[in-house]
């Protein structure tokens, strides 16, 4: 039987799937049971989904311009 | 019996085959496809920098820069399989550099450093129930995760860029910042806790709000 205290050090690794099918399988069941560490885990989940969506971070206007011009004047002139 | 093999599709083989073909060809002298071979990193490339200097002048800096060292040192790079990791490992040295230079960031690496040894442990139990994404406006999402990763320190906010939001390898990600596989699980998901645990006042309550606001009743 695996405790939430063994559950939150794996929250990461059961998200990113780079855990044993049978580590994954006890903590799915603790997290059919337990209501704190399956709300852990849901929105951990939300935290990697929000942050990967493109528009959630943005860049200065104008960067990729400067940047390539940047390029075209220092390195190939 | 007959073993049928996978077929499993690599887009970072494809990738990384890119790469090798347009540096041969930029060795060669069509040095015009330097902007080719970078397109692909310039957004990571100022978000790394940008999570380290909290500058957009900065960071801007910081990635033209690594732009000037990458392509003079591009005939010494030996696995050209390897290139987006080599840039990002750049990009990241500088903005470290400028960091250090500006005296800005010594605070936090103490915190950082004092956060080491101990283990990171939620507090806020409350249940986000939808996906954010669905529920809250662009810029709503775009303030809360900007002042989310504001207050965490520099180590935990350069892991957390590399890997989630740009979603690099963790061997990429362990090969960019030096540090082990071991070391680099440890930090991501402490950085995950902690963003969720920044994140969770502003995430938590948009249910509620949804849900009452507009009919002339509250939550509690």
């Amino acid at each position: 039987m695996v405790s939430c205290e063994d559950v939150l050090k794996r929250l990461s690794d059961l998200i990113d799937d780079e855990i044993d099918s049978e580590v994954a399988e006890a903590i799915k069941a603790h997290l059919a049971m337990c209501r704190r560490c399956s709300v852990l885990y849901d929105s951990l989940r939300k935290v990697v989904i929000v942050v990967a969506a493109e528009h959630t971070f943005e860049l200065p206007a104008g960067y990729s311009e400067r940047l390539h011009g940047f390029i075209d004047q220092h390195l190939l002139a | 019996m007959a073993v049928l093999t996978p077929v499993i599709s690599r887009p970072d083989l494809y990738e990384e085959n890119q790469n090798r073909g347009l540096i041969a060809r930029i060795l060669e002298g069509e040095r015009k496809l330097f902007h080719d071979l970078v397109r692909p990193y310039e957004r990571g490339l100022y978000l790394a920098a940008n999570v380290l200097l909290r500058n957009h002048a900065d960071s801007e800096d910081a990635v033209q820069e690594a732009m000037l060292k990458a392509f003079t040192h591009l005939p010494q790079l030996t696995s050209p399989e390897k290139f987006k990791s080599w840039l990002f490992r750049i990009v990241i040295n500088e903005a470290r550099l400028k960091r250090r230079n500006s005296h800005g960031h010594l605070f936090e690496s103490l915190e950082g450093e004092n956060n080491q040894a101990v283990e990171f442990m939620p507090r806020n139990f409350a249940d986000w129930r939808e996906n954010p994404l669905e529920t809250m406006e662009r810029t709503e999402i775009r303030e809360a995760v900007s002042k989310a990763l504001e207050i965490l320190p520099g180590m935990y906010r350069e892991i957390f860029i590399l890997r989630d939001v740009q979603e690099l390898t963790g061997a990429e990600c362990a090969e960019i910042l030096g540090v082990s596989a071991g070391v680099l699980k440890v930090r991501l998901h402490r950085a995950r806790l902690m963003i969720r645990e920044n994140l969770a006042p502003t995430f938590k309550l948009r249910w509620y709000e949804r849900v009452f606001r507009g009919k002339g009743r509250k939550p509690w």
